[in-house]
């Protein structure tokens, strides 16, 4: 008989059902268990540090002298309280450069 | 068992942090070049007080112990004192700026400068006894007062002549876009007098711009003479700085016209 007789054979007999309330599932060992959490909280704590690092770099201040204007072209419009902004920060601007006074140090060192 | 979940946690921690690290932006790593020469100050002011208090006791007691002492304190102070110049001087070629023709005397002296004192930190560091650093410390003060001293006055001239060159360029841009909008406008607005505040601000900056070009000329040449140059400079980018604010507010004034 070939296999494709034997097909229809099985075909023709009554179909049988089998019901199943459960399926047995395959025991988790504690071992399983220590592997799976520590790397559930790792990725967490992973995903966590990169979006904290992301939004970190997004702002940049000027840590040095917020005052502090840089040369490069400015937007083409500012809108008013920008423009009132930046008059006082000129305003404000001290000529002596007090940062860049010469540094305190003593020269002679002798014994 | 618990040796093995103890394990796992610690993995994990470092694992973490590792990635913590890995993730900040590079330039959080080295502090800004304020910090640096505000933190050298703070430490050479410190090594400088052990200094003094060393050599009072070498003074006093002679002994080898005490020399010893001095020398150790001595050569701190020295590394930061010039940790503490070279990081001033680093700062100094921040403020400056990047290369431009108006501050190519100060971008070279600056590098000039630094390379010095990095050699002299170099010195410092090999020298092995007393009198080797004494001997280096003589030269690092002919240098100061020969060189630097004399340099370091006209610094904030080129940082003000950054400035105000940045400030000229952006009310240049503004007084351009207020062209614009004047002609654009309706009927109904007063343009004749916004035309004639336009004409004044740039009147203004035009001065202003003129007054950079001479600091900029002198601070060129300064070579010769800092102690000149650097007061000319401050005379000229100080009125060049009024000019600036005097044209600012006619700008100002305008945009307060144009939305009224």
């Amino acid at each position: 008989m070939s296999h494709l007789e034997q097909n229809f054979e099985t075909a023709d007999k009554p179909v049988e059902f089998i019901h199943k309330t459960s399926v047995p599932r395959p025991k988790k060992s504690l071992k399983d268990f220590l592997i799976i959490v520590p790397l559930i909280v790792f990725l967490g704590l992973l995903a966590v540090v990169v979006i904290l690092s992301k939004g970190n770099s997004a702002v940049t201040v000027n840590r040095t002298n917020p005052n502090e204007i840089s040369p490069s072209p400015a937007p083409a419009q500012l809108p008013e309280t920008e423009l009132a902004k930046s008059l006082d920060t000129l305003k404000n601007l001290n000529l002596l450069q007090p940062d860049l006074a010469p540094p305190p140090i003593d020269l002679k060192v002798q014994f | 068992m618990l040796h093995f979940i103890s394990v796992k946690i610690l993995l994990t921690i470092i694992l973490v942090l590792f990635s913590w690290k890995a993730a900040q932006p590079a330039h959080s790593q080295a502090p800004a070049p304020y910090d640096a020469y505000v933190k050298n100050l703070s430490s050479y002011r410190e090594a400088h007080d052990l200094y003094l208090k060393a050599r009072k006791s070498y003074q006093q007691f002679g002994t080898l112990k005490s020399k010893t002492d001095a020398e150790v304190a001595t050569k701190t102070m020295l590394i930061l004192r010039s940790e503490t110049v070279i990081s001033f001087l680093q700062l100094a070629q921040e403020r400056v700026g990047e290369q431009a023709d108006y501050n190519l005397y100060a971008k070279d002296t600056l590098y000039t400068e630094v390379s010095y004192y990095q050699q002299n930190l170099e010195g410092i560091k090999l020298a092995s006894s007393l009198e080797n650093l004494l001997i280096i410390s003589d030269n690092f003060q002919k240098h100061y007062l020969e060189s630097t001293s004399k340099f370091i006055p006209i610094v904030p001239q080129f940082v003000n002549l950054r400035l105000l060159i940045g400030y000229a360029n952006f009310l240049n841009q503004q007084s351009l876009l207020y062209s614009d909008r004047i002609s654009g406008l309706p009927n109904d607005k007063p343009k004749e007098e916004l035309t004639k505040n336009l004409k004044d601000a740039n009147k203004s900056l035009e001065k202003a711009v003129s007054l950079i070009n001479l600091s900029s000329t002198s601070l060129a040449n300064a070579k010769d003479n800092p102690a000149k140059a650097s007061q000319s400079a401050r005379t000229n980018l100080s009125l060049a700085k009024e000019s600036i604010i005097k044209s600012h507010n006619y700008l100002v004034e305008i945009d307060t016209q144009i939305k009224r």
